[in-house]
């Protein structure tokens, strides 16, 4: 199977924008309706979101949304493709963190937690299995391999003693970041230092 | 619960009493409705989808529920329900190879549940907080969170958070039976239990016991 492309970072926009060269306004809207969907997306979920509500959210007008993209779907992959990015990218610095592995642990618990709230609403999208497009779903799959592999990395490779251990791990972590996501009653040092512990007392630190 | 009750909801009907007819029609709008989940979202389902199926009209459907949000809530509250029947498990759960026992038989139990509610469970999730049905929910679950956290630290789990620690237990064991029933992992069940059992109790004790 090919991997699906990524986005390259110079063209978010959506399908209208092929093409285009944008300039600097272009790129500050396409940017600014990318966190408008991945907020109001956390906030009400894909299918109940409106694209005037993602617009409302950044500020641009209706007319604007569509200078940039089609339609709630052609964002959706554009959302999509700078999440797999942002996750990615914070995989591949799993576990290469300083030699005092305690504090490295810590810091990339931190990491993620600041890609999957950036990104959290394409991530519900993902999770509550709103997304139809194979291509995204394809896509969703690569972004859970990586991030499993990554979790696998911040402990002892010999601490992990099967497949099920390895998934029961990489759960654990994206439920830590879900519910720092979902729930404001939650304080985010408490929940990273009690994490880091679980892992800590679950498995030998590498 | 008081949520849970067959009541015939005014103006249906001079007394909100329900006869056995009553009760049978109302408990079929509610495997109905839990039937239809499993087939559309929550946003996508509509309260003639689930009086059809039940095989009755809607003007009976609400004679009993004044709304989706309202069947929804009567289905969380069966499913808090029998999460909380099965929490007595974790009585014996300690830094033992006893209390890894009891972690595993709960694991599983919460397993069973998911099995036989998995449709409201995958239901619940994409409400946003800031509906009603959502809310209360919500507030039925901090105290079962607040409990389970009692519990994990009556048990001897030396964590800075244990309420925090309850809520990712919970939260991860749901997690991996809802995506072992997705077939997003194709690791058995029963290794899947044992494997929970073993992380999450290692990760609350830190102390290893023997198989």
């Amino acid at each position: 199977m090919t991997e699906p492309d990524l986005v390259p970072p110079q063209q978010l926009g959506g399908l209208p924008t092929r093409g285009r060269v944008l300039r600097a306004p272009g790129r500050h809207a396409i940017r600014a309706l990318l966190d408008a969907g991945n907020a109001v997306f956390a906030e009400v979920g894909f299918g109940r979101a409106s694209v005037d509500d993602v617009a409302a959210r950044a500020g641009v007008s209706r007319a604007s949304f569509y200078l940039y993209f089609a339609n709630k779907d052609d964002l959706l992959h554009s959302m999509a493709g700078e999440c797999t990015e942002a996750v990615v990218e914070v995989c591949r610095r799993a576990g290469t963190g300083s030699d005092d592995v305690a504090a490295a642990l810590r810091t990339w618990l931190r990491e993620f937690l600041d890609a999957y709230r950036r990104h959290a609403g394409m991530i519900r999208a993902w999770n509550e299995e709103e997304v139809d497009d194979p291509e995204l779903v394809a896509l969703g799959r690569r972004v859970i391999d990586e991030f499993e592999a990554a979790v696998s990395r911040v402990v002892a490779p010999s601490s992990l003693r099967s497949r099920a251990d390895s998934f029961v791990l990489g759960v654990l972590v994206e439920r830590f970041a879900n519910l720092l996501t979902t729930s404001a009653a939650v304080d985010a040092d408490d929940a990273v230092e009690t994490v880091a512990q679980m892992i800590e007392h679950a498995f030998a630190s590498r | 619960m008081t949520i849970d009750r067959a009541e015939r909801r005014a103006p249906y009907g001079a007394s909100p009493e329900v006869g056995a007819v009553g009760q049978r029609t109302r408990e079929r709008l509610l495997d109905a409705a839990k039937e239809a989940l499993a087939d559309v979202s929550f946003h996508d389902l509509r309260v003639e989808d689930i009086a059809d199926r039940a095989g009755c009209s809607r003007t009976s459907l609400y004679q009993y529920f004044s709304s989706k949000e309202h069947i929804l809530l009567v289905l969380s509250t069966r499913v808090t329900r029998d999460l909380e029947a099965v929490t007595s498990i974790l009585d014996g759960l300690g830094p033992t190879r006893a209390g890894r026992d009891a972690l595993t038989a709960w694991i599983r139990e919460i397993g069973a549940v998911y099995a036989r509610h998995a449709s409201v469970f995958r239901a619940w999730s994409p409400i946003t907080p800031a509906d009603e049905v959502k809310g209360r929910a919500m507030s039925v679950m901090a105290v079962y969170h607040r409990d389970l956290g009692q519990r994990l630290e009556r048990a001897g789990a030396r964590l800075p958070d244990v309420e925090i620690a309850a809520q990712l237990l919970f939260a991860t064991v749901l997690r991996c039976w809802h995506r072992a029933f997705r077939r997003e992992t194709d690791v058995a069940a029963d290794t899947l239990a044992t494997s929970m059992a073993e992380v999450l109790h290692r990760s609350l004790f830190a102390t290893k016991v023997g198989r």
